[in-house]
Order: structure tokens, then sequence, then C-alpha cells
């Protein structure tokens, strides 16, 4: 910023001449009338011209200028107001805008601005800046304006991320974590401190516990501060600290489950605690910073290392694999929490997890990982959902079966002894009296003349009437109706680990039955793909047949432990030169990391299941070691 | 024994015609002119001039009555076969007249699946004529048929039933009732030759000659205009007569349709058919010479030469038949002592054949009756229909007059028996 000396800095409060240009009268009105009752001699400007006129031709303690003003606007006026006096006196100008965000994007905002008041106005605030001014900085050449938030009715409405999240850097303090200064992020906080607005305390209620928090010395990754704030997607991590260096990760603000959920996909976050400060993704999160007492920070250490431990005994295939199953499996495992389902009205599906990704794609992957018998599904609930949109958000009514209308009365049916007729009420009541509408007799005495045999329900709509009206649901979200008796339903499970679960995580894939796992494109080797991507090529020209030998070895682990890898090693070896004997010329043997493969040309898949046994027991010849192989087959269809 | 047999029959022999008319002279009053009506007619008319009638014309709505009490076990059933109609009804409505088993769960139930269209169901028990009033409210077809929950239908049944309708005079149709149980008893295999004979060969008759009068509340139609015009059903035991008697006052004529056949289980022990029978004959008398007097009083309004045929024919057929029947038997015995049995069973003999005669006849018209296998009961059929029921019903006309038991009759609950007339 310029040099500049603000005259009155450090002088007596009272007293000051204030320049106040805005197009509000309102606001003119309002800032004239308190200012003046403290003791102020407060000026109008209307526009941006007067304002500047106003400010060449009077000295000025304070210019509280209106950053969208007509003709010119705020800015410009303190900019041509400035130009040319540098070292000379200038009184302080503060910006009053509802745009934070769009004056901090002005290139030229912070070389002019003393502050910058939000709309709507404190009043307080404006009367603090003006009484006691603030000393700007003759240091800071990048030096920001600083930003004054409002304090507003309880609770604090947060503003927009991309909003504050700029601004805020500025105003609190990053403390030290174990890393060295050098390998902070860029966005770290200049030395000198920033003076805070006195309210700037009140309101954020959370600072101490987040203060306590950082202070427990671990590695932080914070959102939104350690994410391009232009992106603020996990995707757009920034350099420092790399992901496999952070501890944990800590929300400060709020985030859309989205986010959230990439974040958690991205890297390997996922295996990372998460602690929340904002208290809206408590849920979902490990730590709830909201809910800590100061003294309980502790907790958070106790979280920190035991994911650290979990985190430890993870298998390198899961930590480094990008299947979605492996990470919910090493969250899972990390976190030490079962995937507990819990309603949610904010989720279509009505359902979250206790974890930040979204119900539905949990749910797909749990179901999967259950089919392969890592995960136990323990029954929550069975929801009832749209036929047409799929959203578990539906109302329940009952309903007039005839024209579906939820507009149902009810009505007594009354019984005429004497003549047997029989209808609602409403047939015959005549004013005060009962009068049969069949024979005109007065019905005179209940239980003698009449009775009231059952409750009619009548609708409004079409004028059916009934005793039994239908239970119909209708989505709140796509308004579409189902039968109560059609309606689909869902069942929801919570899910634990199961001890094959715990033995992959902690062993990796060779502890699985192969044939357990579906054949991914992603696991096969680059030369199977491609030569894969042939056979199909000529299949769907001319379908000729090829079958993909999967095969698994279910041995190794044990082999490993009680002979050593390299055994193992050699006897797969000699099985696939075997295998390749036995397939003969018209095969083709690829080693894989886990698995090996078999491709197979001009065969059919059946014909190579029905040989399965002869192959097997040919590849297996002269190996001494049981390794345990097994084949899966796949034919061209596998591959639609 | 056998030559008081021996002197009977030769006494018999020697009777010139008229001293055997004397001698006979109630089967040739009251059984005679019955049998020979009936056949000379079904003999004339064949086939009835309703069945070659086209059917309705599309669009014409046809709505189905079931009202029932503590009927959970039929409803369901009796709900299915009516989808099974080659007319199916275009609407049924179901009422649960306070039901105190599971049934109005049941017709919830029905309704929610779309197999019927209106449910309703009380919780006080009203009697089947309110309970017919109260779905009416609801039909919306002009063709309403009105079933019992635990009958059976044949595959046109409704199809045949709507047909007479095409006569715009036609206010009712009567649908033609059939035993389905006709092997679970004696009582029950007397009473599917019953059937076949009164009511179906009857019925035939009398739509001849314009004069059926009771439109079966087990299986009947109804013009819903006719229906309203006459205030729809009134309270009390036999409604459906009384519903056709009102009907025929009105000036609406009543068909029946024998092609439309419905299945029904009779009472299948001699109490339970006493106690169904007493109902009925007391109900027909309650309301023949108590409700509707007026029919046979040549000074009222309501008179009417058409209806005083059938008022003078139960009243000589059933009544006086049934009074005449004890009297005959005393004169009998007091005039020809130990002939008299003898007398009784050539009587007897001789309805036999008459019996054979008629029942031959009705089946010929009824194809669809096995009424081979009814064949053995005909030797006892004249005794069953002669003696019995006609004891049973000077009993039911004796506790009717004397006792109005017609009052008390569980079928109706006491609350409507206290009040209505």
């Amino acid at each position: 910023m310029a040099q500049a000396q603000v005259e009155f800095a450090g002088q007596q409060a009272a007293g000051r001449r204030v320049l106040v240009a805005e197009d509000s009268s309102i606001t003119q009105d309002l800032l004239k009338l308190v200012l003046t009752q403290r003791g102020h001699q407060v000026d109008i400007a209307n526009d941006g011209q007067e304002a500047l006129h106003a400010l060449r031709s009077s000295s000025y303690d304070v210019a509280l200028l209106d950053f969208h003003l007509p003709k010119m606007d705020g800015l410009q006026v303190a900019t041509q107001f400035l130009a040319g006096r540098q070292g000379l006196s200038r009184p302080l100008f503060v910006a009053i805008t509802g745009d934070v965000e769009g004056l901090l994007k002005h290139p030229e905002n912070c070389e002019h601005f003393d502050e910058v008041v939000p709309k709507p106005l404190n009043i307080d605030v404006v009367c603090g800046i003006v009484e006691n001014g603030t000393e700007t900085s003759g240091t800071g050449d990048a030096a920001q304006p600083n930003v004054v938030e409002m304090v507003k009715a309880a609770p604090a409405e947060p503003l927009p991320p991309a909003r504050t999240a700029h601004a805020q850097r500025e105003i609190i303090q990053r403390p030290a974590t174990k890393r060295s200064a050098a390998e902070r992020p860029v966005t770290q906080t200049p030395d000198t401190q920033t003076p805070v607005s006195p309210s700037r305390e009140t309101q954020k209620t959370v600072s101490p516990v987040r203060s306590a928090i950082e202070d427990l010395g671990y590695t932080f990754l914070r959102w939104p501060d350690d994410f391009d704030p232009m992106q603020q997607s996990a995707r757009s991590l920034l350099a420092t600290p790399q992901p496999g260096e952070a501890d944990a990760i800590l929300l400060c603000e709020a985030v859309r489950m989205e986010d959230l959920s990439e974040l958690l996909q991205s890297h390997d976050l996922h295996l990372l605690p998460i602690i929340d400060l904002t208290g809206e993704r408590s849920a979902g999160t490990d730590v709830s910073g909201v809910t800590l007492s100061y003294g309980e920070t502790g907790k958070i250490r106790d979280v920190i290392e035991a994911f650290h431990d979990r985190r430890a005994c993870i298998h390198d295939d899961l930590l480094q694999s990008d299947d979605f199953g492996d990470k919910l499996l090493g969250r899972m495992f990390t976190s030490g929490k079962d995937l507990i389902a819990r309603y949610d009205g904010a989720d279509t599906g009505f359902i979250a997890f206790n974890t930040i990704v979204d119900a539905a794609t949990v749910g797909l992957e749990a179901t999967k990982l259950t089919e392969n018998g890592l995960l136990r599904p323990i029954f929550f609930d069975r929801l009832h959902e749209c036929g047409h949109c799929g959203s578990a958000r539906l109302n329940v009514r009952e309903e007039c079966p005839e024209c579906h209308s939820a507009n149902l009365s009810e009505e007594p049916y009354l019984h005429h002894f004497r003549c047997a007729y029989q209808g609602p009420e409403s047939d015959f009541r005549s004013g005060d009296d009962l009068i049969c509408p069949k024979c005109r007799r007065e019905l005179s005495h209940f239980g003698r003349d009449y009775d009231k045999p059952g409750i009619m329900v009548s609708c409004a709509t079409c004028g059916t009437s009934t005793s039994e009206p239908t239970v119909g649901f209708v989505c709140v979200d796509c308004a579409a109706r189902s039968d109560g008796e059609a309606v689909r339903t869902r069942d929801v499970f919570s899910y634990a680990l199961t001890e094959k679960a715990v033995g992959y995580l902690e062993a990796g894939e060779a502890f699985l039955g192969f044939t357990q796992k579906s054949l991914r494109f992603s696991d096969l080797p680059f030369d199977l793909v491609v030569a894969l991507n042939e056979e199909a090529r000529r299949y769907n020209q001319d379908q000729t047949s090829f079958a993909l030998l999967n095969i698994a070895y279910e041995n190794e682990r044990e082999i490993d432990i009680e002979h050593g890898p390299r055994k193992f090693t050699q006897a797969r070896d000699l099985f696939l030169e075997n295998l390749r004997a036995a397939l003969g010329p018209h095969s083709k043997v690829f080693r894989g990391r886990g698995y090996d493969y078999a491709l197979i040309n001009q065969s059919s898949p059946d014909d190579v299941r029905r040989d399965m046994t002869g192959i097997l027991s040919q590849a297996n010849a002269h190996i001494r070691l049981d390794i345990g192989a097994s084949m899966t087959v796949f034919g061209p269809k596998d591959f639609g | 024994m056998y030559a008081l047999i021996a002197d009977g029959f030769s006494y018999l022999q020697s009777q010139s015609g008229l001293s055997l008319l004397l001698l006979f002279w109630y089967v040739f009053i009251f059984e005679i002119p019955r049998y020979t009506v009936n056949f000379a007619i079904a003999l004339l008319f064949s086939k009835h001039p309703g069945d070659m009638a086209p059917d309705l014309i599309d669009g014409e709505r046809i709505s189905v009555i079931v009202a029932g009490h503590n009927e959970e076990d039929a409803i369901e059933r009796c709900v299915l076969a009516l989808h099974e109609q080659s007319r199916p009804p275009d609407e049924i409505i179901v009422v649960s007249d306070g039901s105190t088993d599971r049934m109005a769960e049941k017709i919830g139930t029905l309704l929610r699946h779309g197999l019927i269209d209106s449910a309703h169901a009380t919780e006080l028990r009203a009697g089947k004529s309110a309970a017919v009033n109260l779905a009416d409210r609801s039909v919306t077809g002009e063709i309403m048929i009105n079933i019992d929950c635990d009958c059976s239908f044949d595959r046109h049944a409704f199809r045949n039933i709507v047909k007479p309708f095409v006569d715009p005079d036609i206010g009712a149709v009567s649908g033609n009732i059939l035993v389905r149980n006709p092997q679970k008893s004696l009582v029950t295999a007397f009473q599917a030759i019953e059937y076949l004979i009164s009511v179906s060969m009857g019925k035939q008759a009398a739509a001849q000659l314009g004069q059926v009068t009771c439109a079966s509340g087990a299986f009947s139609a109804f013009r819903q205009t006719a229906l309203h015009g006459v205030g729809g059903m009134d309270a009390g035991g036999g409604e459906d007569l009384d519903v056709t008697l009102r009907l025929r006052q009105a000036g609406w004529q009543i068909d029946f349709a024998e092609s439309a056949i419905c299945y029904t289980d009779v009472p299948d022990t001699l109490t339970a058919l006493t106690r169904q029978r007493f109902r009925w004959e007391r109900d027909a008398v309650r309301l023949r010479y108590r409700k509707h007097i007026d029919l046979m009083n040549p000074f009222s309004p309501q008179f009417n030469w058409v209806e005083l045929v059938h008022e003078v024919e139960f009243f000589f057929f059933h009544i006086v038949a049934a009074i005449a029947l004890p009297i005959y038997l005393v004169w009998l015995f007091f005039t020809y002592g130990d002939l008299a049995p003898i007398v009784l069973v050539a009587a007897q003999a001789g309805l036999v054949v008459m019996d054979v005669f008629t029942f031959s006849l009705a089946a010929i018209a009824t194809p669809k009756v096995r009424s081979r296998t009814l064949l053995p009961y005909l030797l006892g059929y004249s005794i069953f229909n002669g003696f019995l029921m006609r004891f049973i019903r000077i009993a039911a006309y004796m506790q009717e007059w004397v006792f109005k038991a017609s009052y008390k009759d569980t079928y109706v609950p006491d609350k409507v028996h206290r009040v209505r007339g």
C-alpha cells in the first residue's frame, strides 16, 4: 500500500470529520444521525463525483464510501483522490459494500481502502472505525483491507466459502504445526498480526477449540484453506502438505457432500480422520469439534492415533488400490466403525451412512462387498421408494380408491330401521332434524329409530364414499403416485467388516479366494488387454469365440509363510510353463500381479470348462507344492 | 298284511271314475292341477324367448352388489368368480354388514387389489335390506345384480340374466337357482328335485304367465330406475319377495332367466331345512297378508286382477292345500279305516308317475343339472314334498298367525323387528 499516514491515528476519538458517500438516503440519514449524535461532523455525498469534490475541497478524517456509487464508484473516488498525493495526509478510506467478494476481486482494491465494512451495516462497527481509526500497515506491500464481518443475529450465518475463504485467511492466524515454516501452505498469514474486529471474537465460538486442536502438533489438511480456492475441489489439492504427510482433515467451513466425497476418493485421504469444526457434517465425520469443549481436544489425539495404528495394519494392496470397494473397507477399518445407516431427510434415498460419501454409492458398493463375503449386513429398515424417480421421500396418505384424492372426510353411516335406508348422516340431515330420505319419517330416537353402524369415508373431490380408503404413496420429489400395495420397497442395511475382510485388509489380495474377485480390466496386464481387444474385434467380425482363463492361487499366502516367496514364485512359474504346454499353440499365457491369465483362441468357454480338470492336472504336473491353483473361464459374452 | 294289500288293490280296481275322484279328492284338487299347469306350460313354451334375445347393448353398465355378514371365508372366492363371468360386471360393490369376523379386512384387501370397486364395512349389523340399500347408493350401472356371497355362478349367468332387460318393461329378472350339494344327504337330494321342478320349471311357467312373484335374493337383477322407483329394499325378512311384489305393483314386469344359473348350498339336515322353510313361509304370509293385503282387496287402489292370480294361486295351493291335508288324512282314516294306507300308497304311486314326467321335462329344460343321479330319489319325493313340506308349512303359518314369529327371526336384527311394518 502507498505510504500514508492517517491523520487522526492515535488521536483522541471525538469530533471527527466524516464524509459519507452513499446513494441510499436511508443509510445516509442513519449514518448522519448516529455519527452526529456522537459528536462527529458529517458531510453527505450522493454520488462519486460529489464525493471526490468534497474530498478535494475539504479535509476529512474518515471517508465512508459506498463501493457502488452512481457516476463513479467508491474505488475510483479513492484512486483519483489519492493520485499524486503520496505522503500527504489522507482520510481513512472505508469501503461499504454488500459485495465483499466483488471488491476483493478488483485489482486495485487493496491499494486504497483501509477497511471494508460489509452491508448490512453494523453501526457499532462503523462507529468503532470512525472513532478509533485503523492504523494502516506501512510495511506490508501485499496488504489487503481488513474485512469487518458483521455480527448478525445468532447463529452467525457463514458466508459462502468463495466469499469468506479468502478474507478469513487474513484474519485468523494459523498456529504452527509440526512442519517447518517453509512447508506451510502459501496461504500462511503474514507475520504481522492483523487486527481483528472486536466483534469477531464473539462470533467465532469454535476458534479456541480449533486453536487447541491445531496446537496438538499434528499436520492437518484444512478445508478449504489447503485446497485451491478457485475450484475448491479435492482434485485441486494444493501442494502442501502432501496427503501422505497429513494426519487428519480439518473441516473449517461448510462443505458440500460432493466435494467431501471426492476428497475421500482421491489420493489416500479416505484413511484420514475427518474432524468437523462446522457442526454441519458431524454425522459423517469422525470427530465433531463443535461438541468438544476446550479441554477435550485430547480426544482428537486419541482418534488420530487410532487411525495411525490401524492404517499401519493395512496391506499395500489396499493402500494403493483405486477400487472404491477397497477404499470403503479401508475407511471402515481405519475408523474402527461399522458402516451405520441412519435416516437423512436431506437425501432423496432417505438414508445416509456415517461416512461422507452419498448413501447410494455406498449402498451399491456395500452390496457387492457383501456378496463377496467382505461385509456382513445388519438389517436397518425397509424403505418404500418411488417407482418413477427412486426417491424414498414419500408422503403416505389415505386416499380415495376411485380418484386417489386425499381430500377425504369421515361421516357416520346412519341406518333407519323401519325402512332399511342406510347412508351417510348428511342424507338424513335437515336442519336440526334427521329425516329419512326414503320414507320421510323423522328419526327421533337413537337406538330405537336408527343407529350409526359405522364410519363412512367420503371423497370431497369425486364424491365417492367407502369405508375402506386405500393407502397411497406420493413422491415428494417427482410427485408420482403409487398404490400402497404396489409401491417398491428397498431394504437398507448397516454393514460390519467380516473376518475375511479384515484378513483381506491386512494381507492384501492374496488372502482372497481369487475367484470371488470379479474380472477387472484395470487389473489385467497391458499386453493381455491388447490381445483381448484383438479377440473382441474378431468376435464382433465373425463370431470367432475365445476363452480367457483367470488363474488364482489360493495357497500363495501359506506357501509364502511356510516356504518363503521365492518357492511360491518358482512353483507359479512352473505352473504357467506347464499350462502353456497343455493349452497348445492357440493360446497365450500372461503373467499378472495377483492373478495370471491365459487367452485361448478359437475355443468356446464351454469347451474349455469341460476340459478344465484335464488342463489343471497337466499344469500341476511336477509341482511339489500345492499352490491351490484354480481357474475361472470367461467368454466373449462376459465382456459385453 | 298281504291280504290287506290285495283287498285294497281289488277295492281300488272296482271303483268307478267318480268314486275314485271322491276317494282321491285331495290329489285331484291340489296336486293334479299344479302338475298339469306346469307340465302344459313347460311343454308349450319349452324355450324362453328371452334366451334368443341379443346381449344388452354395449356400454350398459352392470353393477353387482354382494352384501354379507361374517362371510370372511366365502367373499374372496365369490369375488374372484365374478371376474370369471363371460360378461364380467363393470362394478362390484361389497358390503360387510356388521361382520364380527375378518370380512371387513378381506374386502379392504380386495379393494386395494382392484378386484372390487367399492367396499363398505359397518360395525353393527343392519340386515340384508339395509346393507343392499347402502351399496345401492354407490351403484353406477343401470342394471344391478344382487347376489349372495355363498352362491356360485355359471360362466354365462350374468350374460343371460341381463338379456331380458332389452324389454323396457322388465323391472327385475330372477336367476335360476339350483342345488350345489344334492349328494350331501337325502334332504339335499329332495331339495335338488324340488328346486328343479318348482323353482326352475315353476318359475319358467310363471314367467310365461307374467306371474313371477319373487326375484330370488340369492341371484337376481334389477333395473335401477325400477328399484329406485319403489325405494329400494324394505326392512325385514323376505325382502326379495317384498321388493318383487312392490315392483309388480308399480307396473314393472318380472322375468325369469332359466339359463342364468346359480348354484347354492341348501340345508343338509331336516332341522336346518325346517328352520329355513319356517322363515320363508312366515315371511310369505306376513308379506302377502299383512304388508301387501291390499292386493287381495278389490276396493283398494292397489288392487289388480293380474296380482290376484298369484295371490289366489298362493292361497289355494299353499295355504288351503296345507290345511286340507290333515283334514283329508283324518277323513280318509275315519272313512276307510285299514284301507286308508293303501289309498295313500296308491295316491303316492300316482304322484310318483307324475313326478317322473314333470322331472323329466324339467331336466330337459335345464340340461345343466345331472338329473340322472336324482332319479332314484323321485320315489320318495312326493312324500317329502306332499307331506313333509306341507306339515312344515302348516306349522309355520300357525306360528306366524298366532305368534307373529317372523318378528323374532334372527335373520333380521332385533332393532329392525321392533319397528318395521
